[in-house]
C-alpha cells in the first residue's frame, strides 16, 4: 500500500499475539492521517487496545510493522523514548497509570522522565491541569479524587508531555454526561491546536458525531476504514460487529424515509438535522471570547459556552448560560430554529466553530450570519 | 468517615518539615521514656495533646479511635499487673476472700508513671501521623539518604494498598450480596476467596501499571516533584532544647539538691 503523505502513525500487515494464544491482531493495515480526530470501533476484545499499545512501542509486532511519521519505529530505549514523547496514550482505567500520591506529583511523572529543566516541567504542569480543569485540585491526594477526577488526571499526565498524537482507551467510559462532553470538548480544544487525536470508544452516537474518520476491528482484524456515515451507511458491517446504529442516523433515515426524502446529507448532531429540515431563516450567531457579556449582544439571546475556561466562570454565577455543556451544539440549534445565541467561547477553539459552519454552509447550504463581538 | 491520610493531608501542620516533625516527636518520647518523675510523661502528654488537637480537631476515623480505646485498655491492665507485682512499702491492700491483693507505694508509682509514659508516647505519634502524609515522610527520607529503593517500594505501596482497598471493598459487598458473609463457614470460605482474589488482582494490576509505566517514559527512576521542605537546623535546637528543658526538669523534680548543687560550683 501507499502510504499518505499526511499520515502521522500507520501499521502495515501488523499481526500480535499475547504468548502462546491465538492472534489478538491479524494484518492489520491502517493509516492514521495527521491532526483528525479519529475513533476506533469495535466489540469488547476486538484487539482495539492491543493495537494501541503497538503505537508508541510497548508491544512489538509479531509481524508487519509500525510506522510513525513515515519512518518504521525502532525499539531500542532512546527511540522510544523519543517515540513515547510525542505517542502518549491515556489507558482505560486511570488507576492504572496514576502512580504518584499528589495529582501535581503524577501529572509531572512524565516530564520529570524526560529530564527536563525545573521550569519547563512546572509550566507543562500548569499547563496541563488548566486544560483539564484540575489547577485547584493540584495538591490533593489522588486516592481522594472522584473516577472522573481521576480520568483527568490520567489525561493532564498524558498532555504533559505534550504529544502530537494524544492516543486514548475509551476516554468517556464510566463518566458522566458533563464529563463525556468536557472530554470530548477538550479533545476538539486540542485537535485546534493542531493534536492528532485517536480514541476507542462503544458509543456510537459520540463516534458518529465527533470523529472525521473511523477504523473498526473485529476479532483482530481491520474490517473498516472511512468516514463515520460511510461505516454506518452498511447495516450489515455494523450488524457484524455488533455495534448499533447512531440515534441520529436513525431519527435521520427514519424521518426521511416518512417525509419521502433523500436520505442524504447525513446530520450528524441534531442542528444539522434542524438545519436540514428547518424552513425558517437561521438567526444571528454572536461569538465571544471574552467573560461578560459583550454590549452589541442582544438580551434575548441564548447564551451557550464551548471550552472549560468560561464553563468555570458559569460555575461561579459571573456567566449567564443556558448551556452550560455542549454550547456550540446548543447555540447552532437555537440559530437554526431563527433565533439569535451567543457563544462564548475559549481561545483555540475557533478553529472547531468555523469547522463546523462550514459544514452546515457546504453540506446543508445554510449560511449563518456570524458576530464576533 | 475520615481517614487517618484524609487528617494528615488536612493537617496545619502538613507543610511542616516532616524530619523536622519527626526529630521533635522523637525528642519528646526519648524524654518521656527517659523520665523518672510523672511529671514530664505528663507534660509531654499535653504537648502532644494540644498539638493533635490543633491538627485534627479530634475528627479521628472509627478504627483509629476504637484501636486507642483498646491500647487505653491495655495500658491500665498493665498498670495493674505492675502496680500488683512490684514489692515495696505496703499501700493498701484489697481483701477479695480467697486471695488478697497487696499494692505497694513503689508498685502503684511505677504503674502510674509506665501509664503516662505509655499514654504520652502514643499521643506524640498520634500528633506525627495525623499531620504528616506518608509519602511525604518518604520523600523526606531521601534527605537523609536512606535508598532510594526503599523509598519508591514505600511510595508505591502506600498508592497501591488504597486501589487494593478499593477493590476489596467492592469485592466484599458483591460477595455479601450473594449471602457470602451468611453462617461461619461460609465466612471463612469467602475471606478465603476474597484473599485469593486480591492476590490475583494485584498481579494483574502490576501489569497493567507496568505497561503505564513504560508509556509514561519511565526510565528506572521516580523523581519527586515537591520536595518536602528540608530538616532545617531551627528544627534540630528546637528538638534538642525541648530535651534538655524536659531532662532538667525531670532532673529538677527528682534530684532538687543535685541540680542546685550543680548551679552552686
Amino acid at each position: 500500500m501507499t502510504i499518505m503523505e499526511d499520515s502521522i502513525l500507520s501499521t502495515t500487515g501488523l499481526c500480535y499475539s499475547y504468548q502462546s494464544g491465538p492472534f489478538a491482531l491479524r494484518d492489520v493495515t491502517l493509516e492514521i492521517s495527521r491532526g483528525r480526530k479519529i475513533a476506533f470501533l469495535g466489540p469488547n476484545g476486538a484487539g482495539k487496545s492491543t493495537l494501541f499499545l503497538h503505537f508508541n512501542g510497548i508491544l512489538r509486532p509479531k509481524a508487519g510493522e509500525v510506522r510513525y511519521d513515515g519512518a518504521p519505529l525502532k525499539y531500542d530505549q532512546g527511540s522510544l523514548a523519543a517515540l513515547r514523547q510525542d505517542v502518549a496514550i491515556v489507558l482505560q482505567n486511570p488507576d492504572d497509570q496514576i502512580f504518584s500520591s499528589t495529582v501535581e506529583e503524577d501529572v509531572a511523572f512524565g516530564p520529570m522522565n524526560l529530564d527536563l529543566p525545573r521550569e519547563e516541567v512546572e509550566e507543562r504542569v500548569a499547563e496541563a491541569l488548566a486544560l483539564t480543569g484540575m489547577s485547584e485540585l493540584r495538591e490533593r491526594p489522588t486516592q481522594q479524587l472522584s473516577f472522573g477526577q481521576r480520568k483527568r488526571v490520567a489525561i493532564a499526565g498524558a498532555l504533559a508531555m505534550r504529544p502530537k498524537v494524544l492516543v486514548m482507551d475509551e476516554p468517556t467510559a464510566g463518566l458522566d454526561g458533563h464529563m463525556v462532553g468536557e472530554i470530548m470538548e477538550l479533545t476538539d480544544k486540542l485537535n485546534g491546536q493542531g493534536m492528532t487525536i485517536v480514541i476507542s470508544t462503544h458509543d456510537v452516537d459520540m463516534a458518529y458525531s465527533w470523529a472525521d474518520s473511523v477504523h473498526v476491528l473485529n476479532r483482530g482484524r481491520l474490517v473498516f476504514s472511512g468516514t463515520p456515515e460511510g461505516f454506518f451507511n452498511c447495516p450489515r458491517e455494523v450488524n457484524a460487529v455488533k455495534l448499533v446504529q447512531p440515534t441520529m442516523y436513525e431519527v435521520n433515515r427514519l424521518v426521511m424515509a416518512s417525509l419521502n426524502l433523500p436520505e442524504h446529507p447525513h446530520p450528524k448532531t441534531s442542528s444539522e438535522l434542524l438545519a436540514k429540515m428547518s424552513r425558517c431563516s437561521p438567526g444571528r450567531l454572536f461569538v465571544q471570547q471574552n467573560g461578560s457579556r459583550s454590549e452589541g449582544v442582544p438580551k434575548h439571546a441564548t447564551a451557550g459556552i464551548y471550552g472549560p475556561m468560561h464553563r468555570a466562570a458559569a460555575a461561579t454565577g459571573e456567566l449567564n448560560v443556558e448551556y452550560s455543556y455542549n454550547g456550540l451544539e446548543g447555540c447552532l440549534g437555537e440559530v437554526m430554529l431563527g433565533r439569535d445565541a451567543l457563544l462564548v467561547l475559549d481561545p483555540g477553539l475557533k478553529g472547531q466553530v468555523m469547522k463546523r459552519l462550514d459544514r452546515l454552509a457546504k453540506v446543508f447550504g445554510r449560511q449563518i450570519e456570524v458576530l464576533w463581538v | 468517615m475520615n481517614t487517618m491520610d484524609e487528617i494528615a493531608y488536612s493537617s496545619p501542620f502538613r507543610d511542616w518539615s516532616p524530619l523536622g516533625k519527626l526529630a521533635l516527636t522523637l525528642s519528646l518520647l526519648v524524654s518521656s521514656l527517659i523520665a523518672s518523675s510523672i511529671l514530664i510523661p505528663l507534660i509531654v502528654f499535653l504537648v502532644g495533646f494540644a498539638l493533635f488537637f490543633h491538627s485534627t480537631r479530634l475528627r479521628l476515623p472509627r478504627v483509629i479511635a476504637f484501636a486507642l480505646l483498646n491500647a487505653l485498655l491495655i495500658f491500665i491492665v498493665s498498670a495493674l499487673v505492675i502496680a500488683l507485682v512490684t514489692a515495696g512499702q505496703p499501700l493498701w491492700a484489697v481483701d477479695l476472700w480467697v486471695v488478697t491483693l497487696h499494692f505497694s507505694q513503689e508498685g502503684v508509682q511505677l504503674a502510674t508513671l509506665v501509664f503516662f509514659r505509655a499514654v504520652a508516647g502514643v499521643m506524640v505519634m498520634l500528633f506525627f501521623a495525623a499531620s504528616t502524609p506518608l509519602p511525604q515522610l518518604a520523600n523526606a527520607l531521601r534527605q537523609v539518604k536512606v535508598p532510594k529503593e526503599i523509598v519508591e517500594l514505600t511510595v508505591l505501596v502506600y498508592r497501591y494498598s488504597f486501589l487494593l482497598l478499593e477493590q476489596l471493598s467492592t469485592m466484599y459487598v458483591a460477595a455479601d450480596c450473594r449471602l457470602g458473609f451468611r453462617g461461619y463457614r461460609n465466612k471463612y470460605r469467602t475471606t478465603s476467596k476474597l484473599a485469593v482474589n486480591v492476590f490475583t488482582r494485584s498481579m494483574d494490576m502490576a501489569e497493567r501499571s507496568q505497561v503505564a509505566l513504560n508509556a509514561r517514559g519511565f526510565r528506572g527512576v521516580f523523581h519527586s516533584y515537591r520536595s518536602p521542605v528540608r530538616l532545617s537546623i531551627k528544627w534540630i535546637v528546637l528538638s534538642a532544647a525541648v530535651f534538655f528543658s524536659l531532662y532538667a526538669i525531670n532532673q529538677l523534680v527528682v534530684e532538687p539538691g543535685h541540680v542546685l548543687g550543680m548551679f552552686k560550683m
